[in-house]
């Protein structure tokens, strides 16, 4: 089993029968595919200036 | 009269308020149907026949009586079998739920028993409404009445199996990724996913509590809006209903489309999409030029995001609903329930987040594109109908991974929460596609006048299901 998966798992105190877990594998690289494919300029928050820009730091 | 289990609700309101036809006709036609493919299709998770037939009498007496009460009075419903009915069992599909009873009605059961209708049983769906075939382990595969082969979608495909074999005149679905309009597409029959909070969830066991809605299932645009309009309207009982009165949509549909304007972004909706259902949704945007409306293209930044926004924010939230059982008796669950029921525990609360903010982002950039085009269109599903038992479906010959495709078109107004028909538009293979009309929030009219007047133009000819289910045995 992906690492990373054992590791999520065991932090969210899972058993996972040993059936399920190439599917569960399968699964993660999926959406890691999919996570791969978004927008970044979607995920900075409209409503809250989450990003540091330099330009706009007040003088010292 | 003939064949009255075939007829809208539209047809029949008007036949029954006349006299002309009983609901007591009308109920035992139904229940002859569900007699005959019941066994073959299982639509159907439980029938209530003796209550059915007593309430079409009820309804019989009341209506010559001179109380009539409206367009659903006497017309037998069946309703997804997550929608709770008071002193009845309520599986969710599922084993874990198998004895579940709840005390009171779901407030769409409280709205229709008002207006009338007569409740023919529950219908069948996926396990909890997790998945998008109807392949039941606990109560058995529903089949497409198309092809028994095919499956019928999900995961409200018992509402769309017995809607298309005259098994139900209307139905109720649930709808969180496309489960509404999936299986309307597969088995040629309408479906609306009304805008979040327009219909009460209240007495609807949750999928993912921010996506999760409630709407009609017929067999008519028509009838959809007749539905909708008995169901909508503010709860008080459902923290996320909206304060708005019941639509009074089913008045109100048009002939013509003239001054509408239809959007369709082709990158997004027609990419990856086989060519005989392009085909079909080509054939339609002809077909509603001809009556007046105005196609543009039109580009929506984002859309590719949908998928994994959506997958994220469904399945993180349905794990948080299961989360107890998952731990103390995975072995209830079914195995591909269950397995992404784990896959729901893997996301960060970061990554929750994330896929909520590219929810508000794409939600403004909708916005936008609203305040240029009344609707916008495409197809249901990209695929050729799934044999049932598979995970793969057809684009053009080639095999794609069915749950991820036949969920990609859907996802937009799943994840935005808009108002979405899903409505016949012609054949591919002999099987069903479905057009697929978006609208702005609360844009419920909007999305059943362009589903209503395709209509007219009969997409599906003389094409019924039944045809395939007359060589059927009888089964009593």
């Amino acid at each position: 089993m992906n690492e990373i998966v054992t590791r999520l798992l065991e932090s969210r105190r899972l058993v996972v029968p040993p059936g399920d877990r190439e599917a569960v594998d399968a699964h993660w690289a999926r959406m890691r595919a999919l996570r791969a494919t978004v927008d970044e300029s979607l995920l900075a928050d409209s409503e809250i200036a989450l990003t540091y820009d330099p330009a706009c730091a007040p003088d010292e | 009269m003939s064949d009255l289990a075939a007829r809208s609700v539209d047809e029949l309101s008007g036949l029954i308020e006349a006299g002309q036809v009983s609901p007591v006709e009308v109920t035992r036609a139904v229940l002859d149907n569900i007699g005959r493919h019941n066994d073959t299709l299982r639509a159907y998770i439980e029938v209530y026949r003796d209550d059915a037939m007593a309430a079409a009498r009820d309804a019989e007496a009341e209506i010559a009586s001179g109380r009539y009460r409206g367009r659903l009075h006497g017309v037998p419903m069946g309703v997804k079998d997550n929608l709770y009915f008071a002193d009845r069992v309520t599986t969710m599909g599922s084993k874990i739920h198998a004895g579940f009873v709840s005390g009171t009605n779901a407030t769409v059961v409280d709205r229709l028993s008002d207006a009338g209708a007569v409740f023919l049983g529950k219908l069948n769906m996926h396990e909890y409404a997790l998945g998008g075939t109807t392949d039941n382990p606990f109560h058995g595969t529903c089949r497409n009445p198309w092809d028994l082969s095919m499956s019928p979608g999900g995961s409200s495909g018992g509402s769309g199996a017995a809607l298309a074999s005259n098994m139900a005149v209307a139905a109720l679905g649930t709808d969180t990724s496309g489960s509404i309009r999936m299986p309307a597409a597969l088995c040629g029959t309408v479906g609306l996913k009304p805008t979040y909070g327009r219909v009460s969830r209240f007495g609807c066991f949750p999928e993912a509590w921010t996506l999760d809605h409630v709407g009609p299932m017929t067999r008519t645009v028509k009838d959809a809006a007749i539905v909708l309009d008995a169901i909508s309207g503010y709860d008080a009982r459902d923290p996320s209903s909206l304060d708005r009165p019941p639509t009074r949509t089913a008045g109100r549909l048009p002939t013509t489309l003239d001054g509408v304007v239809i959007g369709i972004d082709e990158g997004f909706f027609l990419a990856d999409v086989d060519d005989e259902v392009e085909r079909c949704v080509r054939e339609a945007l002809d077909a509603l030029r001809g009556r007046g409306a105005t196609v543009r293209s039109v580009s929506v930044p984002g859309l590719d995001s949908c998928e994994w926004a959506l997958a994220t924010i469904d399945i993180c939230e349905a794990s948080t609903v299961h989360d107890a059982n998952l731990r103390d008796r995975p072995e209830d669950f079914g195995d591909g329930v269950r397995l992404l029921l784990e896959c729901g525990q893997l996301p960060s609360a970061v990554e929750y987040l994330q896929a909520q903010q590219i929810r508000g982002h794409l939600g403004s950039t909708m916005q936008r594109v609203f305040g240029a085009v009344d609707v916008l269109v495409g197809p249901t599903t990209p695929t050729r109908t799934p044999r049932i038992g598979q995970t793969t479906a057809t684009v053009n010959g080639r095999e794609v991974d069915a749950s991820r495709s036949l969920w990609r078109l859907v996802g937009p107004a799943s994840l935005l929460g808009l108002p979405c028909l899903s409505v016949p538009c012609g054949t591919a293979g002999g099987l069903p596609v479905g057009l697929q009309v978006i609208g702005p929030t609360l844009g419920e009219q909007q999305v059943l006048d362009v589903g209503h007047v395709l209509e007219l133009d009969q997409p599906m000819g003389s094409l019924r299901a039944t045809a395939y289910l007359e060589g059927l045995p009888v089964a009593d």
